[in-house]
């Protein structure tokens, strides 16, 4: 009997450890930031945050989001585990896109005025490089099989691709390209004027062009499938990158924004702008699980998913 | 010292707008004593929404293929091209954008919804509009493309419309 109580003691103490999957909203239009439980579905706190929060990004291991705070010129440190913001780094420049090396020993920050891509270190908290690219850098993301960053130049319908601190590579796609995200030897560029998607072969620099729905701003990959936000459809559409055919539509709340997977729980998220909220969807047969409210102008642009 | 002064003046108008421009929102609701359907019928009618916009004089209607286009010529003097985006008669939805026009905004998008009121001869009217500032480049801003007179020209715009629409059908 003492064996099975203290067997449970241990399954119960693991189980605190770990947590559940959190979503971090950040509420541009209200200074706030959401903490949404993908276990139970429901948001667990909502603290306040420096002048409007926008980029997120999560290093799992440590249990840090790193949120850029637009108006504030800043980056803030939010521990997971407290749940509070434990440090706010100050920057002279509006941080928009947010991407980490391997082991987060540094920022990579998109400043879309001044035309460049800002190094932040993040043990001495101070700028270490400043790399030039091209007009009003937006999206960026950290490629780890080929270390490479990869940023979307919304002005000059680019991407670009930084090495060692070096642009290495300048590559022209859609119109307006914005969000960009990465899946093993490709790339994926939401191009908003064109409602197009360029995917990128990293290796063979081949490219593939589809398109999606109505002004599309961020996307997903998962396993064989691209998870595509239409900002004036009030949609997400599901590719199937193997066939490159549509193969479902989800119905979202108005202005879909930003969109990540917990691929243990098995659950979308969608950021809703216009409606303050979030949608979440099932990763299996893609249904709508849940809308919960969250703040004004919904945005976490970026990774914004922490799974246990 | 002047030029310290010259400096610190730069330094600050930077500082104060040197962040990204980032979407507006203008979201304006009202109450309609008259039920969804009524209000729905004129809320939907694209091509005639001058009989409730007070700023428009007329409306000129275009198609392009599938696409539907409207002119708005209004009272003041110029002109506001807009695209329909869809009707969704089952959530009684409209979603419309500014193509170009005499308006300080950029890729402006909006929704109109109705909804039920508290009774049945009662309604709620929603209008939301996404947009962004006109001048979207490095500081200094323009006077009048700021995201502030973006802001205030759509306010302006709502605040003069749905009050015009509850009027028109309320006294029907």
């Amino acid at each position: 009997m003492s064996k099975f109580i203290f067997t449970l003691l241990i399954l119960l103490l693991i189980s605190c450890q770990q947590g559940p999957s959190l979503a971090i909203i950040t509420n541009q239009g209200e200074d706030t930031i959401s903490i949404v439980n993908l276990n139970n579905e429901r948001e667990i706190k909502k603290i306040s945050s420096q002048k409007e929060p926008l980029a997120v990004l999560i290093n799992p291991k440590s249990n840090i989001a790193y949120i850029g705070n637009v108006k504030s010129n800043s980056i803030s440190i939010l521990d997971l585990n407290k749940k509070e913001i434990i440090e706010n780094i100050s920057l002279d420049f509006s941080p928009l896109g947010i991407a980490a090396d391997l082991n987060f020993i540094n920022l990579y920050i998109t400043s879309w005025y001044e035309n460049k891509v800002y190094k932040v270190d993040l043990i001495n908290k101070k700028i270490k490089k400043i790399i030039e690219v091209e007009n009003t850098p937006s999206g960026i993301v950290y490629n780890k099989i080929h270390d490479l960053f990869i940023i979307a130049n919304r002005d000059k319908n680019s991407i670009q691709l930084i090495n060692n601190d070096l642009v290495i590579k300048t590559i022209k796609v859609g119109i307006h390209p914005f969000g960009v995200e990465t899946w093993g030897d490709f790339i994926y560029v939401t191009n908003v004027y064109d409602d197009t998607i360029t995917e990128i072969n990293l290796i063979t620099f081949n490219e593939r062009t589809f398109k999606v729905g109505s002004h599309p701003y961020n996307s997903k990959r998962f396993e064989n499938m691209l998870f595509v936000t239409n900002t004036q459809d009030a949609s997400v559409s599901v590719i199937n990158l193997d066939t490159m055919t549509k193969i479902k539509i989800l119905k979202t709340s108005e202005v879909p924004e930003n969109i990540d997977i917990d691929p243990v729980l098995k659950k979308i998220v969608v950021t809703s702008w216009a409606e303050n909220e979030i949608n979440i969807f099932n990763l299996n047969n893609f249904m709508h699980l849940k809308t919960i409210k969250t703040g004004k102008e919904s945005r976490s642009f970026g990774q914004f998913i922490m799974y246990k | 010292m002047k030029r310290f002064l010259i400096f610190l003046t730069l330094f600050l108008s930077f500082s104060v707008f040197s962040h990204g421009p980032s979407p507006q929102k203008v979201q304006k609701e009202i109450t309609i004593n008259a039920s969804p359907e009524k209000v729905w019928a004129v809320v939907k009618d694209f091509d005639h929404a001058n009989t409730w916009l007070p700023f428009v004089k007329e409306i000129k209607v275009d198609t392009k293929g599938e696409d539907k286009f409207r002119t708005l010529v209004l009272n003041k003097g110029g002109k506001i091209l807009e695209k329909l985006k869809g009707i969704d008669n089952e959530s009684m939805k409209i979603k419309y954008e500014i193509v170009e026009g005499d308006i300080p905004v950029a890729d402006f998008n909006a929704y109109i919804t109705v909804t039920k009121g508290a009774s049945a001869n009662e309604s709620k009217v929603q209008w939301t509009g996404r947009f962004y500032r006109v001048y979207k480049l490095n500081p200094p801003i323009p006077e009048g493309q700021d995201d502030e007179s973006a802001v205030k020209a759509i306010t302006e715009a709502f605040d003069a419309g749905l009050p015009a629409l509850k009027k028109l059908l309320e006294s029907k």
